[in-house]
């Protein structure tokens, strides 16, 4: 699989089969993310990984986007640092959005379905994960095998996002 | 209408995680997710009542859940449909409701 078959093949999965996301794998997962790019190279992604029953099913009850129990979750936070500013919190969401497709990516050539979600309480899930008081949870990547596989959502035409030169000039392929 | 209780001690706990990290995120989220989030709540309570086994007539719930989960995910690529899906779930409940009032005045 290249990277634009992994890119468009990709889908958001929401229903997994009982079959266990192992440990290499995870740990595949956490390497393609360690390789993003960040700001600065600053790196303040962390990332807690759950998959014991216990704890998967406590971090499913407080997010209300997520719909079944997955065999694992990473909870990629961010170590904030004591003198972070709005523009340094807006760098680590999109770092840490950056770690998650590549997670997602690395999982979907692996077969293994993901969804990422932002609907959960950050308070229920610092408590549930022990978050210490700088490290804030920016995102959850589920995974688990794919119990379903969801037609494409559609996509708009690239006439309608991208423009040449400057915006509203439309784009010619 | 049963007396019992329909939701385990355990179900209503989840129910009300879900209610308030509901709550909790809403204020920041789409507006419109907020009705996503109170049909998939009430989903949820339904799917807790009916693993109770205590209903005394679960059809109508049962099919209610079915439509609203068929339905509930359209909200991301055909809001027409969903929208369609919260007026008909309302409408649903008041006919089934209208029915079991009129079934106890009839009974007493």
């Amino acid at each position: 699989m290249n990277v634009m078959e992994a890119i468009k093949g990709r889908r958001s999965i929401r229903q997994f089969t009982e079959e266990p996301v192992k440990k290499d794998e995870l740990e595949r997962l956490l390497e393609a993310a360690r390789w993003a790019p960040s700001g600065g190279n600053l790196q303040r992604w962390r990332f807690v990984v759950v998959t014991s029953p216990s704890q998967r099913e406590l971090v499913k009850k407080f997010a209300p986007g997520i719909f079944a129990i997955p065999s694992a979750f990473i909870v990629i936070c961010a170590e904030i640092e004591p003198d972070a500013n709005e523009w340094k919190k807006q760098l680590y969401l999109a770092d840490c959005s950056i770690a998650a497709q590549n997670i997602m990516l690395a999982a979907h050539e692996m077969g293994i379905g993901t969804c990422v979600a932002l609907s959960y309480a950050k308070s229920a899930i610092g408590e549930i994960l022990e978050l210490p008081e700088n490290v804030e949870p920016m995102l959850v990547v589920t995974l688990g095998y794919p119990a379903e596989d969801p037609e494409p959502p559609p996509r708009f035409a690239l006439t309608e996002m991208a423009f040449e030169e400057r915006y509203g000039q439309e784009w010619k392929s | 209408m049963s007396q019992r209780m329909v939701v385990s001690e355990e179900g209503l706990f989840e129910v009300l995680a879900f209610l308030f990290s509901s709550a909790h995120i809403l204020v920041d989220e789409p507006h419109l997710y907020g009705t996503f989030r109170l049909v998939d709540g009430a989903s949820r309570l339904i799917g807790f009542a009916l693993e109770s086994g205590e209903l005394e007539d679960e059809g109508f719930l049962r099919e209610l859940k079915e439509d609203v989960d068929q339905r509930k995910f359209l909200l991301m690529t055909d809001e027409d449909t969903y929208f369609q899906l919260l007026e008909d779930s309302t409408r649903a409940m008041a006919r089934e409701m209208k029915r079991r009032a009129a079934a106890n005045e009839a009974g007493s």
